[in-house]
């Protein structure tokens, strides 16, 4: 009885009656690039004989700060030029390799980011926050508006700041930083 | 940006966008046995992401016949060559942090080159002369040349608006300036102010001196004794009058600020009510809120600041000075030796222990907007039985709050007896040096006591005038960020030979319209359609594909980016806003009920309507029978939000509302979708009568109520579709035959269950 009301439970939370988000195994999807650089990506349905081939296939990241190494959609053009969702990869480290580089790449291509290793000095000047800091490209000088949704929270820790371009520079985590860092960096992003 | 571009190498006048003005010769080799070698480059645009996301010049060229991009690392790949022949399109294809230019081949796109936002204009202009070049149009290089109005054009610096005149160059009016301008209004409350505090000042500096004859004349020598009496009267009048002065400083202190807090509060609560919905898109209300509230504070505690404490301390350090080196000059300057420890010292504390105060202010208003979300929330919490992890979220906000406090607290407790040793090593080493010059009787007792009763004075106002800078400081920036409020022009503001509306007929006419809430996205793609006055009008689509957005663009709270509204064929940019919208009546899908009666709600837009306007608008939005159940019918005070309400009754409220305002132009967003299919149909009904002789714009999802439209008009992804009246656009079995299909099948179902 109690062994019955459980499974109930755990069948009401994984079935939504095919309307949910289709995970892709390893055993059934393969993702390669093709000489003409487009990502491919050949996943046997449900249904039909052969794989159904995707082209232009891009991946983004469905919880890119509380999970970044998780549940990754693919996704690709259709033919009526819209954006839709192939369906989604829960554990790419069970995917080959060679995959996972492909993964990796299209990723890179989607986000880009600066992230703040230190912070040098933070200037109030023109009414814009004139950043120097060192970032994983190295140094970088950046400029930003001084209001609340130019700096976004990242998880519970981080901040992303914009800059005027709308460039995204991150701090994954500003407890990380040098003490003195933190401290400049508090005096001007504390909300 | 760069001009002019001189030829180079075979290559015959390209224009080219770059950090330099000519094509670097390794990316033209680059080109040899490929498609494009033998090509005039029309044009030539440097990016700055290569294929694996490093920050690596990459040059996208335009020949005549094909598009490359070149990457400057010499073994990775290009991108192309494509042949404009097979290319269907070029777009600008945003990503996180990044956008890319991308090229469709049989309709799939094929990523060109990739750059950082910072880029992202100069190749918006890119893919526009790209999609001209396949068109065989002829390229336009005022156009990819003209330089991005949002920066300055002299320093690069970016601008408050596009256009507007650069921070950096142009020096205008400084805060200070403007503050004191501001200050001006009350500059005879600010001159008795500083009248008292010189008074203060002297009275201040009478004691020690008094004291000085005290004991050299009478207590000393002896040869006055008769003065003991007047003197101690004196001392005791000076600290009479010192006092008094002290109360009425604090009556005036607070009348100056507050009126200049007011003064400010107000002026800008009237600018944020004159900024446009697009504003409050870009800024949040959290921050707006901080501003007319916290920052004016800052404000108010400056002026404090300057007329109590900076002023003062000024003032006293200077009288104290001369003092000092009057009565005795070599002993006036051991009274500085302990300076440097007091400045050093007041750094120390602006530097390291201020900042705590800012880790507590931010866990400070964390837990507010903590505290503001759980319990506006409070049954979605119950609902899901959370109460628990809200609480344990709470009890962190809290520990986190107390942690911030004691860090404050214990270093500034820590800290000042540290800066009072060193304010007493100055008295101590008085004693000692003083003290040997009375006993060699090179100065009297009384010069000694003298001495020590104003160094006691001395070194507290230097430690507040080191702090000075600070002070200033966060007065700037609270009073920037004020001012840049204030400076905002007004963007519903109408332009100057705006014209009045009194009267419109209705007609409606939508020219090309493009449009996005981020320019670089269109949301709308090219809409155009006529509506006569008097029709009576639905707009259908999926959700997202931009009706609500058509309607924020014709009442204005949004402008086009391209193409034109015209109401009775006149731009409606051209009209007076206000007037406009009295001519406009809106109602939404999630109805607004503002504090207040029923009453007042419904007459929200009108509030001079009758007892009798109010009762048929009601009558007509058939609201007016619940409303007579309630206990005191019109009276009846709504909570915030309309609660007590159903979703229903709340909506039929704003109906009402509409109506009332007897609009020229009505337009329901999906007004009735939260409404039961029963009162629907009443509401439709109504709406039918009401509707006559007014342009009627409804946005439906229930696509029954539209039948009997004049037409209709289908949007998908911001491009109009299909439009006809119900009949027609069932017989063309296409979009919106397939959307009434699902919504009868699901229909039956309903039924069914
Ligand atoms: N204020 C806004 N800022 C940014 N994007 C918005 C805003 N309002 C709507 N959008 C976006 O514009 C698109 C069209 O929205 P909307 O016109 O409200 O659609 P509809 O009313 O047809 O459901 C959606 O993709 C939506 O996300
Ligand atoms: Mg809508």
């Amino acid at each position: 009885m109690e062994k019955n009301r459980e499974s109930a439970v755990v069948k009401k939370v994984m079935d939504y009656g095919g309307v949910g988000i289709r995970i892709l195994k390893a055993d059934r999807v393969k993702i390669y690039r093709d000489i003409d650089n487009l990502l491919y990506a050949e996943v046997a349905e449900a249904g039909l004989e052969t794989p159904r081939l995707y082209r232009g296939v891009f991946a983004v990241l469905c919880f890119p700060v509380s999970g970044p190494d998780r549940y990754i959609s693919l996704r690709y053009v259709n033919p009526s030029g819209q954006e839709e969702e192939i369906g989604v990869i829960r554990e790419p480290i069970e995917f080959p390799r060679e995959d996972r580089i492909q993964l990796a790449k299209s990723l890179a291509q989607y986000y880009f980011e600066f992230e703040i290793e230190r912070i040098v000095s933070i200037e109030f000047r023109y009414n814009l926050l004139m950043f120097d800091v060192l970032t994983n490209f190295g140094p970088r000088q950046f400029e930003m508006r001084w209001r609340g949704d130019r700096a976004l929270s990242l998880g519970e820790k981080g901040k992303v700041l914009l800059d005027v371009y709308d460039c995204r520079y991150i701090v994954r985590d500003v407890s990380a930083l040098p003490r003195e860092d933190q401290a400049l960096f508090n005096r001007f992003i504390y909300w | 940006m760069n001009n002019a571009p001189e030829p180079a190498g075979p290559v015959e006048t390209p224009i080219v966008l770059g950090s330099v003005d000519r094509i670097p010769g390794l990316i033209l080799q680059r080109l040899q046995d490929t498609a494009i070698q033998d090509e005039e480059i029309l044009l030539a645009a440097e990016a700055d992401l290569d294929e694996l996301g490093h920050i690596e010049p990459v040059w996208l060229l335009a020949g005549t016949k094909h598009v490359v991009a070149v990457p400057a690392v010499p073994d990775r790949p290009l991108r192309g060559p494509y042949a404009y022949a097979v290319t269907n399109d070029f777009d600008l294809h945003p990503s996180i942090g990044s956008t890319s230019v991308r090229v469709f081949v049989e309709k799939t796109p094929f990523e060109l080159v990739r750059f950082t936002n910072e880029f992202r204009e100069r190749f918006q202009r890119v893919v526009v002369q790209l999609k001209r070049i396949r068109n065989n149009e002829p390229i336009q290089p005022e156009a990819l040349l003209k330089l991005n109005e949002d920066f300055c054009p002299k320093c690069g610096l970016i601008l408050p608006r596009s256009g507007a005149p650069c921070r950096r160059c142009v020096k205008h009016g400084a805060v200070f300036q403007r503050m004191f301008a501001i200050l001006w209004h009350y500059r005879w409350l600010m001159l008795a102010l500083f009248l008292c505090m010189i008074a203060g000042i002297v009275l201040d500096m009478l004691p020690p001196y008094l004291t000085r004859i005290l004991v050299d004349n009478v207590l000393g020598s002896q040869s006055h004794p008769e003065w003991l009496l007047w003197l101690v009267a004196s001392l005791a009048g000076a600290a009479l009058l010192r006092r008094g002065i002290d109360v009425i400083i604090s009556q005036l202190t607070p009348r100056v600020g507050t009126a200049m807090t007011n003064d400010i509060r107000k002026r800008l609560f009237q600018k944020l009510q004159e900024m446009s919905v697009a504003y409050y898109d870009r800024v949040q209300v959290g921050s707006l809120m901080s501003r007319v509230i916290n920052d004016v504070e800052v404000m108010h505690g400056f002026v404090t600041q300057v007329t109590q404490g900076f002023l003062v301390n000024l003032l006293l350090i200077l009288f104290i000075g001369v003092m000092l080196f009057y009565l005795n000059a070599r002993l006036a300057f051991f009274v500085l030796i302990p300076i440097p420890f007091v400045v050093i010292g007041t750094l120390f504390f602006w530097n390291r222990i201020y900042p705590n105060y800012y880790k507590y202010w931010e866990s400070n208003s964390k837990l507010g907007a903590m505290l503001n979300g759980v319990l506006s929330g409070i049954r979605l919490v119950k609902v899901f039985g959370q109460e628990q992890r809200e609480t344990s979220r709470f009890n962190r906000s809290v520990d986190y709050l107390r942690e911030a406090r004691i860090r404050v607290d214990t270093r500034v407790g820590a800290f000042s007896p540290v800066m009072a040793y060193f304010f007493g090593l100055g008295g101590l080493i008085i004693w000692f040096v003083g003290g040997r010059d009375v006993l060699s009787g090179v100065i009297t007792l009384g010069t000694l006591m003298a001495f020590l009763g104003y160094i006691g004075m001395f070194y507290a106002p230097l430690g507040s005038l080191a702090m000075f800078s600070n002070w200033v400081t966060q007065f700037a920036t609270a009073s920037q960020r004020i001012f840049e409020i204030l400076d905002m022009p007004s963007e519903t503001l109408d332009a100057p030979d705006a014209i009045d509306c009194p009267d419109i007929r209705g007609d409606i006419e939508f020219k090309d319209i493009w449009f996005g809430y981020d320019p670089y996205n269109p949301i709308l793609k090219g809409i155009s359609l006529k509506i006569q006055a008097g029709e009576k009008i639905g707009i259908v689509g999926r959700s997202g594909s931009g009706k609500t957005t058509l309607i924020n663009l014709l009442c204005r709270f949004y402008d086009v980016q391209r193409g034109r509204i015209l109401i009775d064929g006149e731009d409606i940019r051209h009209f007076k806003q206000t007037q406009l919208l009295q001519h406009l009546s809106l109602v939404l899908q999630e109805p607004f009920l503002f504090r207040g009666s029923v009453r007042e709600n419904i007459a929200y837009g009108r509030p001079e309507a009758t007892f009798e306007e109010i009762l048929n608008a009601s009558k007509a939005a058939n609201c007016h029978d619940f409303i007579m159940k309630l206990s005191e019918g019109y009276d009846t005070p709504l909570g915030e939000r309309g609660a007590g309400l159903s979703g229903g009754e709340k909506q039929r409220i704003s109906i009402a509302r509409a109506l009332l305002c007897n609009p020229r132009i009505l337009i329901l967003d999906e007004a009735t979708s939260s409404v039961d299919t029963e009162s629907e149909q009443e509401i439709q009904r109504a709406l039918e009568v009401i509707g006559r002789g007014r342009t009627l714009i409804s946005i439906a999802h229930r696509l029954s109520t539209l039948k009997t439209a004049d037409r209709i008009y289908v949007i998908d992804r911001g491009q109009l579709v299909e439009s006809g009246n119900h009949a027609e656009l069932m017989g063309k079995q296409g979009t919106y035959y397939r959307l009434v299909q699902i919504q009868s099948t699901l229909a039956s179902l309903d039924l069914k269950s």
